[in-house]
């Protein structure tokens, strides 16, 4: 789904393309989850990794990107760069060099310790935020250093959930896409991860929030919520008309 | 192999058996013996093994002790009495095992009073359950008790301990006791096979006496006790206490009669037979139910607190145990119960026994009933008072049935796959199996004697962590299994501890906090199972006040107070019971035959008219029937009302479907009365066939006597009659697999399976896993598990609890075939409002949803609809 002459939301997955940078962008991947299940005892197989290589094959092929733009929360544990987080992250590294599309990655807060992984590779890391082309691209859990046309970011895992008459409801991964309180544009992107299946936006109140992108330079009431649904997006109109909404 | 003994021995010929000095203390004790003694004795001196079911109070216990007790003694006279197990007793029930103790410790004490028997070394007794102390564990096992007082999860334990299990190389006796209640869960499928275990660790096999309540089909409990390849004798003194029983309707009108008028006839009625009697015990289908009757008991009639009292598994220890030392002395009046007192506890002397409400089946109305009446030659009396036709009629032919000794059958988990694995890893702990042989034992154990190779196999594998990539197999194996030589042992430092801190089949439950939405404040706890049922705007009551539905996460409900609504969802909604199949077949051939009386009698003009005199025939049919006189009057009301308003009236040979509006929406009821766990395949099977037809989502409502589909718009009889004939030529598995796939239900089961089955740990290096946290990891689990093999063990367990414990796929498919043969018919009609014996489904059934198949098209109708409420929403603004 084109959203803007610049921004594709490529359908049916949890990936932007940019086209005058030429780049995908994914956010919250998450890896390594499954190893700090295991070592709390559940035994989960591991699959997020090639879950989302799949996604970055795909959007690849569609699209003909040269770049890969991970905007935070890579791995998932906050404290340590544990070995299968080295595994799974040296993995994906290797996947993007087989691919031969240069890889990004933007810290975010699940990211300490990421940078041990430039003594095996060689790999740029970003510390605060990437500005190109008046696109800044950062994590989201900090307010942006300057002011772009378009923000870009993750952080927040947003989804939507619709509730029916009968009683049960549906859940869905959605992009938020809008203005800024300074007549900015502003794209969150849903968490990449097969095991984050989101916060549903249209049910939490502003102060629960989580990115301050989200609090304080935007109305998250006038975003619209584009929703991922099997190979295709549709968008299902701003935040404020999906409150208390029961169809 | 499994024989019924007919013939009671003699009580000469059953004394025989004993030691003098046994014979004649027994003689002075008890002056003669109860009918279960009268078979027990000899056989089990005959070292047979033995099914023995009596009714409450008749000696059931001691028929299995005294014989053992006896061996026991002649061991002490002849000095060879050691420390060691001769007799294994195991129960389901903690508190039982402290009632067992005290009465055998006395019985044993007084008995070693003889003077032959002062100087010689005495029956020693142990108990051992979870609570154990360590320093009583040590005793144990220094000096081990002759006989040993367990539950099966302790059981399961000690067979793990290469050292303790030294300790029964001479055990003789097994005594399982409780049979009714394991036989119906996965902990007695445990228990099973951890017998077969007990017998391969110590090379012999030994005496298995099984003792049981009222249980059906007898000939499968036997097999459950022994298993597939051993003998046993089924001794059945269940009919040897009378029972005298009744329904009563506390009313002449149960219809146009208010409520509190209902509740106040109700509870006079029960005043009444409270003061008449010495102990009355109350039975009530729910915990709210039985603090509601103790309440209204105190308030109206001014009982003080000794005299009523409530029993129920939520008090403390020591309120139960004082509630039952107060009925063992005879200073309460009347005790009032959910389930707890349904079991084996010495409850002392209970005059008359009152039910609340139907009790679904014939074997637990017998059963609660059977708790009344002191002695083996007292009268069991019971009460059922009903507040609904459905439940009249029902109650009706319940107790019919039970007078006539015929029962409905319990049901067993087959094959559960999860305690399978429990017991794989516990057998890998303890030596290297050849895995053929592993799996000959398991089969021996009558739950798992179907046991599927390639299932056991994929146990073996999903335990041996051969799901999981080759590097990582060694955090996640439990076991090693080598292909080639077909052996399995333990694997990994940590497996023996995992075994001991995670064994067990009951899971647990999460509480979940109910807070006021959009606040931090907290006003108590749901069970989880409730929380299921609950949809957006249902009104439900906590803690006293009432409260309206919004939406939950995965440990919280969010709710708003609504003070002065009435609540739709009644507090036992997620306690109810479901009818058993055969008495729902019972009670449809009931309606049958009645309605075929009506049919063939002149038809009156009818009127609804209290004072209608009832038929002489109808009454001449009906009075045979154990109720009073409100109950026959407004049985042949009900039935007459249904067969002039539909002309038919449905039954076990006809399903009925009436296709009417309510609530502007289109129903069509089937009126198939075979209880809620048929009823739940049945129209999940129906309403996923009719929404792909029709490409609509289709709302369910169901309960024991039928079920509707609910749809926008009204639906063909053409496509009513493909729909049916599509169910009969499908693999309804395979329908209601797709159907529950993405629902609450599979992902709780799901959790409980992988507990059970290590897939998910309750407690890991000591640590309790947070059941909140154990939900997070199942549910990511599963949506992995899913993808990756759909016959994944415990996956494949998750549904099967769901087709076979919850539902009744079983007998769901039994009806398809018997409507594609023509042995039930149906029938579509067509009213203009409900029919009477649809009222109490259209209003308090169960609801689902079942969606449309294809996801893609699902989310675009749900985008459709929600553009059209928000242009709907701006029109009505502007």
């Amino acid at each position: 789904m084109q959203i803007n002459e610049f921004i594709e939301l490529i359908e049916g997955m949890p990936a932007a393309y940019i086209k005058p940078l030429n780049s995908i962008i994914i956010s919250d991947t998450h890896l390594g989850y499954e190893g700090q299940m295991s070592v709390s005892g559940t035994l989960i197989p591991n699959r997020n990794l090639s879950f989302i290589e799949d996604i970055i094959e795909k959007a690849v092929i569609i699209t003909g990107a040269n770049r890969l733009i991970i905007t935070g929360d890579l791995k998932n544990d906050f404290s340590d760069l544990k070995y299968y987080e080295r595994k799974e992250v040296g993995e994906l590294i290797e996947f993007c060099e087989k691919l031969s599309i240069k890889l990004i990655l933007i810290k975010g807060n699940h990211d300490n310790y990421l940078d041990r992984i430039k003594n095996s590779y060689n790999v740029e890391i970003i510390k605060d935020y990437l500005l190109e082309k008046g696109f800044y691209i950062t994590h989201g859990d900090e307010l942006p250093k300057c002011s772009a046309d378009t923000y870009i970011i993750g952080h927040e895992h947003p989804s939507i959930v619709i509730y029916r008459q009968v009683g049960n409801g549906e859940k869905m991964k959605a992009f938020l896409y809008g203005d800024t309180k300074d007549g900015n544009k502003l794209l969150v992107l849903p968490a990449c991860s097969m095991f984050a299946p989101g916060s549903n936006i249209n049910e939490e109140g502003k102060d629960e929030l989580l990115s301050p992108f989200l609090k304080e330079i935007c109305d998250v009431d006038n975003l619209n919520a584009i929703c991922i649904s099997e190979n295709e997006n549709l968008n299902f109109g701003k935040i404020k008309d999906l409150r208390n909404i029961i169809v | 192999m499994i024989k019924v003994l007919n013939k009671q021995y003699s009580d000469k010929e059953s004394l025989k058996t004993l030691n003098p000095i046994v014979k004649n203390w027994f003689i002075s004790k008890f002056k003669e013996l109860t009918p279960p003694q009268k078979f027990s004795f000899k056989t089990i001196k005959d070292k047979k093994n033995v099914l023995i079911t009596a009714p409450t109070g008749s000696g059931k216990t001691l028929s299995a002790f005294i014989p053992i007790i006896n061996k026991l003694v002649e061991l002490s006279i002849n000095d060879v009495l050691n420390d060691e197990i001769k007799c294994l007793y195991i129960s389901p029930l903690r508190a039982l095992n402290n009632d067992i103790y005290k009465n055998l410790v006395l019985p044993i004490e007084d008995l070693y009073k003889t003077p032959e028997l002062a100087e010689k070394k005495k029956i020693t007794i142990g108990v051992r359950t979870g609570d154990t102390p360590q320093n009583e564990r040590r005793k144990q096992f220094v000096h081990p008790p002759s006989i040993f007082v367990t539950t099966p999860e302790s059981l399961a334990i000690m067979l793990n301990s290469p050292k303790f299990i030294q300790k029964f190389v001479n055990l003789e006796y097994v005594i399982v006791d409780e049979l009714h209640e394991l036989a119906n869960s996965k902990r007695g499928s445990h228990l099973v096979v951890s017998l077969e275990r007990l017998s391969d660790s110590i090379k012999h096999d030994f005496v298995r006496i099984g003792l049981s309540a009222t249980i059906y089909p007898l000939d499968k409990a036997a097999r459950f006790l022994v298993g597939t390849k051993r003998s046993c004798v089924v001794i059945d003194a269940s009919w040897s206490k009378k029972i005298n029983a009744k329904v009563i309707s506390p009313v002449r009108d149960l219809i146009y009669t208010n409520e509190s008028e209902i509740d106040t006839a109700m509870y006079n009625i029960i005043d009444n037979i409270v003061r008449k009697k010495r102990t009355t015990l109350i039975f009530t289908n729910t915990r709210s139910g039985t603090e509601r009757l103790v309440f209204n008991l105190k308030k109206r009639f001014g009982y003080k607190d000794e005299e009523v009292s409530a029993h129920h598994g939520s008090l403390s220890r020591e309120e139960r145990f004082s509630v039952e030392e107060n009925l063992k002395n005879g200073k309460l009046r009347c005790v009032v119960s959910s389930t707890s007192l349904e079991l084996g506890i010495d409850i002392g002397s209970i005059d008359n026994v009152i039910q609340i409400n139907s009790p679904k089946s014939i074997t637990r109305a017998l059963q609660r009933i059977g708790r009344s009446g002191h002695g083996f030659k007292d009268t069991a009396n019971g009460d059922l008072i009903i507040n609904n036709r459905d439940d009249l009629i029902e109650c009706t032919v319940m107790l019919y049935d039970g007078l006539k000794r015929k029962l409905d059958s319990f049901t067993m988990p087959e094959n559960p796959l999860d305690v399978l694995a429990q017991h794989i890893v516990g057998m890998g702990l303890n030596k290297i199996w050849d895995a053929k042989d592993a799996y000959n034992l398991i089969k021996k154990a009558y739950p798992f004697r179907n046991l599927d190779k390639k299932d056991f196999l994929g146990l073996i594998k999903y335990l041996a962590g051969e799901y999981v990539s080759l590097r990582e197999r060694s955090v996640y194996g439990k076991i090693w299994f080598d292909n080639t030589s077909n052996k399995f042992g333990k694997r990994g430092r940590l497996t023996r501890l995992i075994y001991y801190t995670n064994i067990g089949t009951i899971p647990d439950e999460v509480a979940i906090n109910v807070y006021i939405w959009g606040t931090k404040k907290k006003i108590g706890n749901i069970e989880e199972e409730f929380l299921e049922k609950l949809k957006k705007g249902d009104v439900f009551v906590l803690g006293g006040k009432v409260y309206k539905f919004q939406r939950s996460s995965a440990a919280d409900c969010f709710v708003l107070p609504a003070n002065g609504e009435k609540p739709n969802i009644p507090p036992w909604f997620s306690e109810q019971l479901p009818l058993s199949y055969e008495l729902a077949v019972d009670i449809g051939k009931f309606r049958r035959e009645f309605s075929s009386l009506i049919n063939n009698m002149p038809k009156e003009k009818f009127v609804y008219n209290n004072q209608k005199e009832v038929p002489k025939k109808v009454k001449e049919y009906l009075i045979s029937m154990p109720t009073d006189k409100n109950s026959i009057a407004s049985i042949y009301e009900y039935m007459i009302e249904q067969t002039y308003f539909t002309g038919k009236v449905p039954s076990d040979k006809l399903i009925l479907i009436e296709k009417t509006k309510y609530n502007d929406k289109e129903y069509t009821i089937f009126h198939s009365l075979f209880g809620r766990r048929v009823n739940d395949a049945l129209s999940r099977v129906f309403a996923f066939i009719l929404s792909d037809k029709i490409g609509e989502e289709i709302e369910l409502v169901i309960n024991d006597n039928g079920f509707a589909l609910i749809s926008n718009k009204k639906i063909a009889d053409n496509t009513i009659k493909s729909v049916i004939s599509s169910a009969c030529n499908q693999d309804i598995r395979k329908i209601i697999k797709e159907n529950i796939k993405r629902t609450e239900i599979l992902r709780r089961r799901f959790r409980h399976a992988a507990a059970r089955g290590l897939m998910i740990l309750r407690n890991y290096k000591g640590h309790r896993i947070r059941v909140e946290r154990q939900q997070i990891n199942a549910q990511a689990l599963l949506r992995i598990i899913s993808e990756m093999d759909e016959n994944f063990p415990i996956l494949k367990e998750a549904y099967r609890e769901i087709e076979e414990d919850v539902m009744d796929i079983v007998n769901a498919s039994g009806i398809l075939r018997g409507i594609k043969d023509k042995k039930i018919k149906y029938s579509i009609i067509e009213t203009p409002i409900p029919s009477p014996f649809s009222h109490n489904l259209v209003t308090i059934g169960e609801t689902d949803v079942i969606s449309i198949k294809n996801k893609k098209e699902y989310v675009r109708q749900l985008h459709r609809l929600v553009m059209e409420k928000i242009s709907e929403k701006q029109n009505a603004n502007k």
